[in-house]
């Protein structure tokens, strides 16, 4: 049983791969040759100081940052700068938020899944909205709401297209009690349905229970590697 | 192409609908240039004749200016909250983007032009009256936007965006812009636009120049 589970995890398709990458800013070299694979039910944190990369890299394999030199950088199997459908694979929370602060929540929900052409948009930005708490107050503008609730809302934008690939740079920050357990439900549910997850943080302790692998960026290169 | 339309769709959709929120583009950019009107009003000849064969330049001249507003305003949307990375992460082709930027612009531009002219005539006593002002503003102000969305995007990241983007911008609209004034102006006058179809032609090439390199390099431009 046990060899069975070691044999399908190790010819399993990375949900990403990426080889060599490297970026730089200015005279500044952020990324000197980063390797990552992400496997499905993976959940990697991300540690590391500030400015050492973490944002960049993930912006990259976000496929919004275009890296300096990269050998190879595959979701589920198609070259992310070449195939628009390998990011329809990805969600993404950045540090900011992402949405129209003009629009409302349910406006910028229905903006997005127009974009990633979602079927059936009224059934799935409810079902989002209502389990973030969030239903009573979807026709308000994004600038009204608090730090937290935009926050809530930009996972939910990051969902909406029911991603493989969930991709979060500090994903806790400003979210309050009981947004912070309706996300980590949100990860435990993507483990188990054996999609892929890797998140930034600043306090690796709290992601004992949730993180199947610890790694850390130091000097441009992916150095601590605790499972 | 389905999924092109209605990704462009969805884009000028949500423009138009963060303007009716806001009423920050339009008509910011409407009460502009009807205060230059005004001021003009002033300080121009009351002399008829003088007033006619301005009239082609100061409008367009309105026009690039006010329309300025437009250019600014319509890709910081995009700057705040970074909402230029959720575009470059969903699955879009980037060319929608710049087309769609490009169709709104056109709109705010042509919409204002539209309503200049007749308020021209009736300020300043001059009747411009003609149907095929309808297609030469459209040219015109086609052309405007489809430069003006790749200069903006060139210098939305920029510190100093709302110093650089006229700097840049308008030593190369200039062609365009002698252009659609000639013709206006040969309309204004009574003549047959048979006598301007040099300028119109040179309209149009700018117009096919500008958009095809908008939509070859708009990826890079906004990726770099």
């Amino acid at each position: 049983m046990i060899n069975t589970t070691i044999l399908q995890d190790t010819f399993e398709e990375p949900v990403l791969a990426a080889k060599n990458i490297r970026k730089k800013f200015g005279r500044m070299q952020v990324l000197k040759s980063v390797d990552i694979q992400i496997r499905q039910g993976d959940c990697i944190v991300l540690i590391g100081e500030n400015g050492v990369g973490k944002s960049t890299l993930i912006r990259i394999l976000s496929g919004t940052m275009k890296p300096d030199y990269s050998e190879s950088l595959i979701v589920c199997g198609e070259d992310l700068f070449t195939s628009e459908k390998s990011r329809n694979k990805i969600g993404l929370i950045c540090h900011q938020t992402m949405l129209y602060s003009d629009l409302s929540a349910l406006e910028n929900l229905q903006f997005f899944s127009r974009l990633y052409g979602i079927n059936h948009e009224e059934e799935k930005i409810n079902t989002l909205l209502d389990r973030f708490g969030l239903s009573l107050r979807k026709n308000d503008p994004i600038r009204s709401y608090s730090r937290g609730m935009q926050q809530r809302i930009a996972i939910c934008r990051a969902l909406i297209h029911e991603p493989i690939l969930l991709l979060m740079d500090e994903p806790f920050t400003g979210l309050d009690e009981k947004g912070t357990k309706i996300l980590i439900e949100v990860i435990l549910e993507m483990k188990s349905q054996k999609k892929a997850v890797l998140l930034t943080t600043h306090d690796p302790n709290s992601m004992k229970a949730l993180a199947t692998k610890y790694i850390k960026l130091e000097k441009g290169l992916i150095t601590g590697d605790a499972e | 192409m389905k999924k092109f339309i209605i990704t462009l769709h969805a884009l000028i959709r949500k423009d138009f609908t963060i303007e009716r929120h806001t009423r920050e583009i339009f008509l910011v950019m409407f009460f502009f240039a009807l205060s230059i009107l005004f001021i003009l009003n002033f300080v121009l000849d009351t002399d008829i004749k003088a007033r006619n064969s301005g009239a082609a330049g100061l409008i367009w001249i309105i026009s690039v200016i006010s329309g300025q507003l437009c250019l600014n305003q319509i890709m910081s949307l995009e700057e705040e909250n970074d909402m230029l990375q959720s575009l470059l992460s969903a699955p879009i082709p980037l060319t929608a983007v710049y087309l769609a930027k490009t169709i709104t612009c056109f709109f705010g531009m042509y919409g204002m032009t539209l309503i200049l002219f007749p308020l021209y005539s009736v300020l300043y006593n001059v009747s411009l009256y003609s149907a095929n002002l309808l297609w030469i503003a459209a040219l015109g102000c086609w052309g405007y936007a489809s430069l003006g969305v790749i200069i903006s995007t060139m210098t939305i990241q920029t510190r100093m965006r709302d110093i650089l983007l006229p700097v840049l911008f308008f030593p190369v609209i200039i062609p365009l812009i002698v252009a659609v004034v000639k013709v206006t102006q040969t309309v204004f006058t009574g003549e047959t636009l048979n006598s301007a179809s040099t300028w119109i032609s040179q309209l149009i090439i700018f117009n096919i120049i500008f958009t095809t390199i908008g939509i070859i390099s708009f990826d890079s431009l906004i990726k770099d």
